[in-house]
C-alpha cells in the first residue's frame, strides 16, 4: 500500500507540438487549472500531444485530470521514443470509464521524445484539462486510520425543504468537490529535510495528483490542491516528524 | 405561468448550478493587419479593446461575452467560464407597488474572487515578451472601463448531463456598477433591471431641444425667427413648442423660421415679450392616444428600451379588457424624467408596470377586480409553504377610503400639484369603511392628474371606483416561502393562500386571495420568499362581464364561462345545475 504524489511535470520544460482549437490552446494542458482545456482541431481519429526535450528525461508516471474521455469512449496512453520515429507505450492503453482523474505508473528508459496519443471514438474531440508526466514522489509511509478514501470524501452542502406541517418537500445539493487529508507521521527527519522544501513549493504554486493506495485502488487517485494554510511539519518526538496536508480534490465530476 | 425551474426542480438532490454572463465589446481586427493601421513592434500590441485601441477609426466592434461560474462546484467539462463567483448571487427583487409607477427596481449583486491567470484572454499572449502580471480582474478593469447598461445574464438551474444552458432559468439585468477589489480581494458587479435606465437623470420626454430665438417675440406675432443646434432639429411642421412658459402651436418650420404660430395655447398666457435668445423647447403632445401606446412610445422612443422586451400583444389583451377607454389627450411642455412620467400615468390611470427578469419582459396590468372570479392556484401548509415562513399581518399603508381626483389641468407649465390649476374635482368615498362600524377614520389620497382631460369624467369615475375597491378595506400583507418545485408563480400573479393562520369566524381554515408583489430568491434554485397583498373579498359582490354573442346558454356554458359571464335566470329559481341566480346590486 504505497501513496504517491505526482506533481513534477516535465511538459513545461519541453517544446510542445499539438493541433489546437481557438480558446483551447495546448498550453492550457499544463497550466494546472481545471477550467481551461486543450482540445484538438484535428478531424482524424488519432491525434497526439507531442513534447520534445533537449535531452532525455526520466518519467515514471503520467496524470490526466478534468477530462471527458469517457463520454465518447476514447482512450489515451503515454508513449516515448528515443529517435522520434519508433514509439513505445509507456503503459497499457487506458480506457477511462468515468471522468475521474487518471494516474498511471510505469517505467521507461530516459527518452528525449514523449507524446500522449488519444484515440477518439466519439463524435467530438475530448477536452483535456490537465496533462502531466515526470517523476513520482513516493511517500515513505502508508496512510493510517482513521482515514476516508478520497472518492468517499465528498464535500456537499445540503439544503432540505420542509413544509409548515413537517412534510419533506425537496432538497438541493451544492457540490464543493472533495476534501481530503494527506497525513504522514513517524517520518524520518532526514526525509523531511530532503523533500519538504520541494513539497512546500509545489503546494503553494500548483496542484498535484495523489494516490493513497496505487497497488490496490488506482481508481481512487485524485487531482488535488492545497485548501488551507501551508502545512508545517513538526517533530512528534525526538526522532520522528509528521505533517498533515489538507486539500481540496477533484475525483468524479458528478452531474445528474 | 409555466414552470420556471423546469422538471429538475422536483428531483430530490437536485444539484445547484448558476452562471453569469456579461456582454462587453472588443475589436475583431488583428493588430497591424488591414483594416487596422496600427504599427508597433511585437509585444506592444493593443488588447483588442476600445480602451487600448490605437486605431479607433478602424475599430470594428463585436460582442465579447465573459462567463463566470461558482468557484466551488464541479464545472461542466469544456464550458468556457471562469470559476470565480464566491457566493450566491444576492438578488434584490423587484417590488410591485400598486399604482405607484414602476415600483422598486430589481437588482442583483454578484461577488467574485480575484485570481491569478496566465492571460490567454490577451489575443497576443504568445508573442508578448513578458508574461502577464497582475490578476484577472485587475487587468479586466483596466481594459474594460466602460460597462454601464451592458447586459448581465444570470442563469439559475441545476446540473444536468449533458450541460445545456437552455435548461436553465434566465434572469436579465443590465450592469449598473463594477467595483473592487475590496480589502478581501473581491469584485462585485451590480446589475439592475431595464427600468433603471429610465431614471430621471438618464432619459427624459420630450427630448431636450437646443434652439433659441434670434429676434424678440412680441404679442400677436405669429412668426418666430430662430437658430438651432444641428443635433436637435425641429420637425417640418404641426408641432407644439414652449417658450418662457407659453405654449404655442407651429404650422410650418422653414429651418430658420417658425410660421403659422398660434400663441398662448393650452391655457398658457401669451407673454408680453420674449427676449432674443429665448430658449425654445419642443413639446410632446398625445392626441387621444390609448394609454398602452403612450407607455410604449415613452419606453421605446424616449427611454431607449428595446421593443423586444415589451410583450405588446399581452398589453393589447389587457387593454381590450380593462383599458380601452383610457386615452390620453395631454401635452408635456418641458422635459421630464421617463420614470416620473410613467409613475404618474400608473397612479392616474390605475395600472402597474414592472420588469419580469425571468421572462425578460416589461409587464403591464390594470388595477382590476377580475381576479375575484379567476381560478388561481391554491397553496397550503401541507404541500407548499415552508416551515416557519407564513406571516400575515394587517397593512393599512396603502389604504384609501376617500379619493380626491383633480383633473383637467389649466396650464401645464404651472404647478401640477396646485388644486387651483385644475378645472375638475371628483371625490369618491367608501362611507362604510369610514363609519364607526369599520375603520372609523378616513384615509384620504389626492391625485392631481395632468393625464386626464377635463371632459374625461366617465373614465375618471371608473378609475376612482377601481382604486377604492382595491384599497378601501381588508389590507393584509402575506409572506411565505416555497420550494423551487412550486415556482410556477411570480410577480404579479394571483394565488389563494390556505393556511391555519387564516381562519374564519368559526375557526375553520379560510382562504385569502393574494397578488404577489415581491419575490426573493433566497437560495437560488431552492428557496423562494414571497410577499403578497391580499385582494379584499367583498361578500356578495361578484364581477362579471357581458358575454359575447356566440356564448351558449347557461346550461351549456363551461365552468369558466359561468364564472365570468353574465347569465339571466327566471329570477326566482336556481339555474338547472343548482347555481344561484346572479343578482345585480
Amino acid at each position: 500500500m504505497t501513496a504517491y504524489l505526482g506533481f513534477r511535470n516535465l511538459i513545461p520544460e519541453g517544446t510542445v507540438t499539438a493541433a489546437e482549437m481557438e480558446g483551447f490552446e495546448k498550453e492550457n494542458a499544463f497550466d494546472w487549472f481545471t477550467y481551461t482545456w486543450w482540445r484538438t482541431n484535428e478531424s482524424q481519429q488519432t491525434f497526439r500531444y507531442h513534447v520534445e526535450f533537449e535531452a532525455p528525461v526520466n518519467v515514471n508516471y503520467y496524470g490526466v485530470a478534468a477530462h471527458n474521455l469517457n463520454v465518447g469512449g476514447d482512450n489515451i496512453r503515454l508513449q516515448y521514443s528515443l529517435d522520434n520515429i519508433d514509439w513505445v507505450d509507456f503503459a497499457p492503453i487506458h480506457w477511462p470509464e468515468t471522468n475521474a482523474p487518471i494516474f498511471v505508473l510505469g517505467s521507461a528508459p530516459a527518452a528525449q521524445y514523449w507524446r500522449f496519443t488519444i484515440n477518439q471514438f466519439g463524435t467530438e474531440p475530448p477536452y483535456l484539462g490537465v496533462l502531466s508526466f515526470g517523476e513520482i514522489l513516493e511517500l515513505p509511509e502508508g496512510i493510517r486510520a482513521p482515514f476516508t478514501p478520497p472518492p468517499a470524501a465528498v464535500n456537499d452542502e445540503i439544503y432540505n425543504m420542509e413544509s409548515a406541517t413537517g412534510q419533506f418537500l425537496g432538497r438541493s445539493v451544492e457540490r464543493f468537490g472533495y476534501k481530503i487529508d494527506i497525513k504522514q507521521d513517524q517520518l524520518d527527519p532526514n526525509w523531511i529535510r530532503e523533500n519538504w522544501y520541494e513539497i512546500a513549493q509545489m503546494l503553494s504554486t500548483q496542484a498535484f495528483f495523489y494516490s493513497w493506495n496505487q497497488e490496490e485502488y488506482p481508481d481512487d487517485a485524485v487531482y488535488a490542491w492545497l485548501d488551507d494554510k501551508m502545512p508545517i511539519p513538526k517533530y512528534t518526538n525526538s526522532i520522528m516528524m509528521e505533517f498533515l496536508i489538507k486539500a481540496r480534490a477533484l475525483h468524479l465530476i458528478r452531474w445528474f | 405561468m409555466p414552470d420556471l425551474m423546469g422538471p429538475e426542480a422536483k428531483k430530490i438532490g437536485r444539484q445547484l448550478f448558476y452562471m453569469v454572463e456579461i456582454d462587453l465589446e472588443m475589436c475583431s481586427n488583428v493588430y497591424g493587419q488591414a483594416p487596422c493601421t496600427a504599427t508597433g513592434p511585437v509585444s506592444t500590441e493593443c488588447f483588442n479593446c476600445w480602451e487600448t485601441c490605437v486605431d479607433k477609426e478602424n475599430y470594428t466592434q463585436i460582442t465579447k461575452t465573459f462567463r463566470f461560474v461558482p468557484n466551488n462546484i464541479n464545472l461542466p467539462i469544456g464550458l468556457d467560464a471562469y470559476p470565480c463567483i464566491s457566493k450566491f448571487p444576492e438578488i434584490t427583487p423587484a417590488e410591485m407597488e400598486q399604482m405607484k409607477g414602476i415600483g422598486t427596481r430589481g437588482a442583483c449583486k454578484i461577488t467574485f474572487s480575484d485570481f491569478e491567470y496566465h492571460d490567454h484572454l490577451d489575443p497576443y499572449w504568445r508573442t508578448r515578451q513578458q508574461p502577464a502580471g497582475g490578476t484577472w480582474w485587475g487587468r479586466f478593469r483596466a481594459r474594460w472601463p466602460y460597462y454601464k447598461e451592458r447586459p448581465l445574464r444570470l442563469y439559475v438551474g441545476y446540473a444536468q448531463d449533458p450541460f445545456d444552458v437552455e435548461n436553465m432559468s434566465l434572469r436579465l439585468y443590465f450592469i449598473e456598477n463594477i467595483s473592487g477589489p475590496n480589502s478581501k480581494n473581491q469584485m462585485t458587479i451590480t446589475g439592475k433591471d431595464i427600468l433603471k435606465s429610465l431614471s430621471d437623470d438618464r432619459r427624459s420626454a420630450p427630448t431636450v431641444s437646443y434652439a433659441w430665438t434670434t429676434e424678440p417675440l412680441t404679442p400677436g406675432e405669429t412668426q418666430i425667427d430662430y437658430e438651432f443646434d444641428a443635433d436637435y432639429p425641429f420637425p417640418a411642421g404641426d408641432f407644439w413648442i414652449e417658450i418662457g412658459e407659453e405654449v404655442c402651436h407651429v404650422t410650418t418650420n422653414t429651418g430658420t423660421t417658425l410660421t403659422g404660430v398660434t400663441r398662448g395655447a393650452w391655457g398658457t398666457d401669451e407673454k408680453e415679450e420674449h427676449d432674443i435668445e429665448s430658449a425654445i423647447q419642443e413639446c410632446l403632445f398625445f392626441d387621444s392616444v390609448n394609454i398602452i401606446d403612450v407607455v410604449f412610445d415613452l419606453l421605446v422612443n424616449y427611454g431607449g428600451v428595446d421593443p423586444a422586451y415589451i410583450p405588446f400583444t399581452d398589453w393589447e389583451a389587457e387593454r381590450d379588457v380593462w383599458l380601452l377607454a383610457n386615452s390620453i389627450y395631454a401635452i408635456l411642455a418641458k422635459p421630464q424624467g421617463i420614470d416620473q412620467i410613467i409613475s404618474e400615468l400608473c397612479e392616474q390611470h390605475a395600472f402597474n408596470i414592472w420588469w419580469d427578469e425571468t421572462k425578460q419582459e416589461i409587464k403591464l396590468k390594470a388595477v382590476s377586480p377580475e381576479t375575484l372570479n379567476a381560478e388561481p392556484p391554491v397553496f397550503n401548509d401541507v404541500q407548499h409553504f415552508l416551515k416557519d415562513s407564513i406571516d400575515i399581518r394587517d397593512d393599512d399603508t396603502n389604504q384609501i377610503t376617500q379619493l380626491w381626483l383633480y383633473f383637467g389641468v389649466n396650464d401645464p407649465t404651472e404647478s401640477l400639484t396646485d388644486p387651483g390649476n385644475f378645472q375638475r374635482l371628483l371625490v369618491a368615498r367608501d362611507f362604510d369603511a369610514e363609519s364607526s362600524n369599520e375603520f372609523g377614520i378616513p384615509r384620504i389620497r389626492k391625485i392631481y392628474s395632468n393625464w386626464l382631460a377635463f371632459n374625461q369624467e366617465a373614465l375618471a369615475r371608473t378609475i376612482v371606483d377601481r382604486i377604492l375597491v382595491k384599497s378601501s378595506k381588508n389590507q393584509k400583507k402575506v409572506k411565505f416561502a416555497l420550494d423551487a418545485k412550486d415556482i410556477d408563480i411570480w410577480l404579479g400573479d394571483n394565488i389563494v393562500v390556505h393556511s391555519r393562520k387564516i381562519q374564519g369566524p368559526d375557526g375553520r381554515y379560510a382562504q385569502l386571495q393574494t397578488t404577489i408583489t415581491k419575490v426573493t430568491e433566497k437560495i437560488p434554485g431552492t428557496r423562494y420568499e414571497f410577499e403578497g397583498a391580499a385582494i379584499p373579498f367583498v361578500p356578495g359582490v361578484r364581477y362579471i362581464f357581458i358575454t359575447f354573442n356566440d356564448w351558449p346558454d347557461y346550461g351549456n356554458a363551461t365552468e369558466a364561462q359561468k364564472r365570468t359571464g353574465f347569465f339571466i335566470s327566471d329570477g326566482e329559481n336556481a339555474f338547472p345545475d343548482g347555481g344561484e341566480p346572479y343578482r345585480i346590486s
